[in-house]
């Protein structure tokens, strides 16, 4: 439905009419939408409008009540999270996804045993301490008595250092300091040049708006924008969000 | 010095026997987030099929094999399929719930299975009870304890070691957190918790065969009684440490026997220490030990967000004319009801619709307690009979008029209630939960036995109350008592549902955090609403004894408190009714069983009691509430799903 | 210690007992009640350990009456250990925390909450099932402190018309009337960070700690969270605390800020000063550009 898919590798992601719902509440409408492979994509729409819905359904851990959804052309439609997450995709949700009564080290372990050899883990882990120094620091800790920002740190840490094929990160950047926010934008422009598809839901429009490609747009649980980032400036983004344009200035 | 030590020393196996139990817990508690209660009865389950085999003539490998290697871990397939596959991502009490609906069926379903007959001296699996291999100082240390202390000293050894050093021990540890989390992780959330439940379900068949000898006779109730030993020996290690939980059980069974042997015998007091004992010391560990603070209130699944929000109550849903309709409808039924029981209605049904009703106000404490400030208490019997003692007591001894009684049994009960809920309110819901289930202990045990309260077996009378002019000696008059005290129990309970109270247990129940930050004092007003649950059980206690005209201990034991919480959950602990229907439930059903079927089926009641906790796992809100929910969303409505997009972002 | 604290609460509640009967707004002494220039918050050399870390060393900061002041610093600074230690929910290992002029540490929350100091929680606190309209009538039925077990039990506990009156009033400033009858869960983290800082406001507390208010708010809900903290500062003189990552916010609400770093205070002065420091930058900022002036 959105982008013109000329190449003959199979769109990372892929979704053909998906309904979602939670229990009783109906949460996302005939959605459907593509995400090329090794293309970045971002997911914009005011909260509520079901953008972690999207995320929860790409990734297995919300079934979808109806449609297709379809992973590097493989159809996932009602496979468990744990067999698309073996596909190669991975979810950052959003909150504070870590184990809080795991140390750092074993949180993220966990996620790296589980993919790699032990050799490749070990320097995954590595690779991760060199990327977030702070959480080098903070390793035999409990990620529960983490500040809610190195949590998020640690969420992070768990799908960027291994180069999924597709990465689902929602709420990117939520609650990190402005420096983070550059050093978490510069890792996904790592992974992206390293050929992973990426689907991300963020707050920060202009931010997302200089990584993505493509830009979708929810609104109460229905896709009404599917562009490519070109067409899309900043403001006109806003606009689509009903958003007035003028940020928050001193005076007003 | 010698003397000390005569006594400590067979303390050792007997400790060993507490901290196999306790790691059990541990084990459970850290892999599936379970307080997994019906460990002892899964211990109970394999003991009791090792014991059929053997005495069926069969070699003890292969009754190791069919009852440990393979058939323990069969029955945690059964468990994890059955019910805790349900539950992974509910609250620690919903868990706790299940366990304990778990812990009725199992004894009762091998009842069935093998029948009630008596079954003495089990026989050990590895060295023989009856030889001594050496002495220690003189004291004689036999096969039987040698076997104990040897393996558990293996389990704690290799348990700790797999625990933190293999990655199956990491994803269990992981799992019990969040199954969502693990599987983003890639590893399949149902293969990583049946195998937790595989193993600590075969750790708990071991431990059954292994301390079967201990006992003179094989029965489900001693592997219920040790609980609150392996409880206070799992609190010794914060629910976390393995090792601090063999160190636990260890030393509280030497203090134990050390107690036991300086104590003088033949007594009450002495012969009631080894249920009491441990309560003593878990109490003391939930005051002192501030590492427990922290563990027991286990944080919540960080994607807990992708669960559907809960259904909302049906008395929310109904509109204004259907609200109306059914308000009038309940009316006319309760006037109508009140008047036939008064008239028509034969005198065996009065009475059994009384001991209903009676019922209804104990199990309206746990809609107080357990629906509205979402506390759980494993000992409204026991309140129940601290009411009926009271009562009866004062009856007895200074003529006092049981209506008289009845308030002065709210009130004792309440005051008791207080002293319970004090130490474990400040640590958390399953702290309460297991204070509650070691008092109720503690009072079978020593309590009720002493003459001055409900004189053991024996029990003790309480005359049915006179007012004045009128008597309630009749069925039909004392039924008439029993609803005017129904009726103010329901306004009490109401009232605070709608008052100040009502509010602040909302909030404490939806974040004690939250509440604490607006100003509200959590303790103050959790202790309140505890000692009024519990003079609210006492009340319906008295009731209950004066209406059967005399009361014994066996009234009000434990197991009829675990079945009060499991029946009340079951049909729906949310609302006023749910109390009412769960008292008619209760006694009818046990009307039913013990009057028109054959006596071997007497454990059927048991069986579905503990089957309503499976329910209970899939609707929380009870039974009832989910039909008529169901009955206001298809039949009234014609199946109007409500279509909102705006949920959830 | 202990015992000038416990009388001078009870006088508290007692007075505000009074209040109850006149008016439903009076029932907090108003902020800033003219006691000249003493701050309305002081912490002094505040420390806090957890296992090896020092979370806090030696953190000392004043907040006036009426004054908003804003919190910076990078992830795991310790800013919300520090709201932490202010609000109750952790007592500090050295140093003291003063509120008006009254020693607090050392108080449980609920009391602390009772002398005027409100929170928001950066990982939102709702109470899960109840409703929105509810969450503000705990708040506000609390405000009071009296309710008692036996007055409910005398049906003396439903809340008063003045009291429906304040939350609708709250729910509309809010601009919450869609989902004021919508339980917590059903509703969208923007709103239900709003109806956190509104269950604080119902209480007019006289300090408002705010732990990134903004944080995951879409555009809209943050103009909208911006305006309630504007009308808040000019008609309820409350004294606020704030965390907050987004720059343009802290611009736009206080008058200066103390930068955290690693559990120590390693700047403060007005905004603008305190971002062209170095070592603000170094730890906070990175490369990001100068904040809008």
């Amino acid at each position: 439905m959105s982008a013109p898919g000329a190449e003959a590798l199979p769109a990372a992601l892929q979704f053909e009419h998906v309904d979602a719902a939670y229990g009783r509440f109906r949460a996302l409408f005939d959605v459907s939408f593509t995400v090329p492979s090794g293309s970045v994509t971002a997911l914009l729409g005011p909260n509520g409008a079901g953008k972690s819905t999207v995320a929860r359904v790409a990734t297995g851990l919300v079934p979808s009540t109806a449609g297709r959804i379809l992973v590097s052309g493989r159809d996932v439609t009602h496979q468990p999270a744990w067999k698309i997450t073996r596909l190669g995709v991975a979810h950052a949700p959003e909150g504070r996804p870590v184990f809080a009564s795991l140390d750092v080290e074993d949180n993220l372990r966990l996620t790296f045993l589980s993919q790699l050899s032990r050799k490749e883990a070990a320097d995954a882990l590595e690779r991760a301490y060199a990327r977030f120094p702070r959480l080098a620091e903070r390793r035999s800790q409990l990620a529960g008595t983490l500040s809610g920002g190195e949590q998020r740190m640690l969420a992070l840490a768990r799908v960027l250092v291994v180069p999924p094929r597709l990465l689902v990160v929602d709420e990117l950047t939520l609650g990190l300091a402005p420096r983070m926010v550059d050093e978490v934008y510069r890792a996904l422009r790592d992974i992206r040049d390293a050929g992973t598809s990426l689907l991300v839901v963020e707050q920060q429009i202009p931010r997302a708006l200089e990584l993505a490609e493509f830009v979708l747009v929810l609104r109460k649980g229905r896709l009404v924008q599917a562009r490519p980032a070109s067409e899309l400036s900043a403001g006109l983004a806003e606009e689509i969000l009903s958003v007035p344009a003028a940020p928050v200035d001193g005076s007003s | 010095m010698s003397q000390f030590l005569s006594y400590a020393i067979p303390g050792l196996p007997y400790g060993c026997v507490f901290a196999l139990l306790g790691m059990g817990l541990v084990l459970t508690y850290q892999t599936s987030a379970v307080f997994n209660l019906a460990f002892g009865a899964q211990a109970y389950a394999s003991a009791l099929v090792f014991y059929v085999c053997v005495s069926d003539g069969w070699p003890t490998w292969a009754a190791f094999l069919v009852s440990v290697v393979f058939g323990a871990p069969l029955l945690g397939v059964v468990i994890d399929l059955g019910l805790f596959r349900f539950v992974r991502s509910r609250p620690v009490l919903v868990k706790l719930v299940a366990a304990l609906g778990l812990l009725i069926v199992i004894p009762a379903v091998l009842q069935v299975a093998f029948g009630t007959s008596n079954r003495y001296s089990p026989p050990s699996l590895w060295l023989s009870p009856s030889t001594v291999y050496f002495r220690v100082l003189g004291d004689p240390i036999n096969g039987g304890e040698l076997s104990t202390v040897i393996v558990t000293a293996a389990v704690a050894l290799l348990l700790s070691l797999m625990f933190h050093f293999t990655q199956t021990g990491l994803r269990m540890r992981a799992m019990a957190e969040s199954p969502r989390m693990v599987q983003l992780a890639g590893l399949s959330a149902e293969r990583v918790g049946m195998t937790s439940w595989m193993l600590s379900s075969f750790l708990a068949g071991l431990a059954g065969v292994i301390i079967a000898p201990v006992f003179g006779s094989l029965q489900s109730l001693n592997f219920t009684q040790l609980l609150v030993a392996a409880v206070a020996a799992a609190a010794a290690g914060s629910l976390v440490s393995l090792p601090y939980t063999f160190l636990g059980g260890v030393i509280l069974g030497i203090l134990e026997e050390v107690l036991g042997g300086y104590l003088p015998s033949g007594n009450v007091l002495s012969s009631g220490l080894r249920p009491g004992f441990p309560f003593i010391v878990l109490l003391a560990l939930l005051l002192f030990l501030p590492g427990l603070r922290r563990r027991w209130g286990r944080t919540d699944d960080p994607l807990a967000a992708c669960d559907p929000p809960p259904a909302p109550i049906a008395s929310t849903m109904r509109d204004p004319a259907l609200y109306r309709a059914t308000r009038i409808g309940t009316t006319v039924f309760v006037i109508a009801f009140v008047l036939s029981c008064l008239t028509w209605i034969t005198d065996n049904w009065v009475f059994t619709l009384s001991q209903a009703l009676a019922l209804s106000i104990v199990f309206l404490s746990l809609v107080l307690l357990t629906g509205m400030s979402g506390q759980i208490s494993l000992c409204q019997a026991a309140f129940a009979g601290v009411g009926a003692f009271t009562a009866g007591q004062l009856a007895m001894h200074f003529n006092l008029s049981i209506l008289v009684g009845i308030v002065a049994a709210g009130v004792v009960a309440a005051l008791v209630g207080v002293v319970v809920a004090l130490p474990a309110l400040r640590v958390g819901g399953l702290a309460l939960a297991l204070a509650t289930l070691a008092f109720g202990l503690l009072a079978d045990n020593i309590g009720f036995q002493f003459s001055w309260s409900l004189n053991g077996d024996s029990g003790i009378s309480l005359p049915r109350p006179t007012l004045g002019p009128i008597n309630f000696s009749s069925d039909r008059s004392f039924f008439l008592l029993i609803i005017v005290v129904l009726a103010i129990c329901i306004a009490i309970v109401e009232a605070i549902r709608r008052g100040t109270t009502g509010r602040q247990l909302a909030a404490l129940r939806g974040s004690e955090l939250a509440a604490a930050s607006i100003g509200i004092n959590p303790a103050r007003t959790k202790i309140g609403v505890f000692a009024l649950s519990a003079g609210l059980a006492g009340v319906g206690g008295a009731l209950y004894g004066s209406l059967d005209s005399s009361v014994s201990a066996s009234d009000f034991n434990t197991l009829v408190s675990l079945v009060f919480v499991v029946v009340v959950a079951t049909v729906g602990v949310y609302t006023v009714e749910g109390a009412i229907e769960a008292g008619l439930a209760y006694v009818l059903l046990n009307n039913l069983v013990t009057s028109s079927l054959p006596s071997s089926w007497a454990s059927l009641l048991e069986i579905v009691f503990g089957a309503g906790a499976v329910v209970y796992v899939l609707h929380p809100e009870g039974v009832i509430e989910y039909l008529k929910r169901f009955a206001i969303e298809h039949l009234v409505r014609g199946g109007g799903e409500r279509a909102e997009a705006e949920v959830l972002a | 210690m202990t015992e000038v604290t416990s009388t001078s609460t009870q006088a508290k509640e007692t007075s505000a007992a009074d209040a109850a009967d006149s008016t439903a707004t009076a029932a907090r002494p108003s902020a800033g009640s003219g006691r000249g220039s003493r701050p309305l918050l002081e912490v002094r050399g505040v420390t806090k350990r957890f296992g090896g870390i020092q979370a806090l060393s030696n953190v000392s900061l004043e907040v006036a009456p009426g004054e908003t002041v804003g919190l910076i610093g990078p992830n795991g600074a310790g800013k919300t250990t520090l709201f932490d230690c202010v609000n109750g929910l952790m007592h500090p290992d050295a140093g003291t925390v003063i509120f008006d002029g009254q020693r607090i540490d050392g108080m449980p929350v609920y009391r602390r909450a009772r002398l005027g100091i409100g929170r928001t929680f950066q990982k939102i606190e709702l109470f899960a099932g109840a409703t929105v309209r509810e969450q503000l009538m705990v708040a506000e039925r609390e405000k009071r402190g009296d309710g008692r077990l036996w007055k409910d039990l005398l049906w003396r506990g439903a809340p008063s018309p003045e009291e429906v009156d304040e939350v609708d009033q709250m729910v509309k400033s809010l601009g919450l009337e869609d989902v004021a009858d919508t339980p917590a869960e059903a509703i969208s983290l923007g709103q239900g960070r709003l109806v956190e800082l509104g269950r604080a406001l119902v209480q007019r507390p006289r300090l408002l700690l705010l732990d990134e208010p903004s944080s995951g708010l879409d555009s809209n809900e943050t103009t909208a969270l911006a305006a309630v903290l504007t009308v808040v500062r000019r008609d309820f003189g409350t004294a606020m605390l704030l965390v907050e990552h987004d720059l343009d916010m802290v611009a736009a609400a206080v008058t200066r800020v103390y930068v955290l770093d690693f559990g120590r205070m390693i700047a403060s002065g007005p905004l603008d000063d305190v971002l062209s420091d170095d070592a603000v930058r170094a730890a906070y900022l990175g490369q990001a550009p100068l904040a809008p002036s």
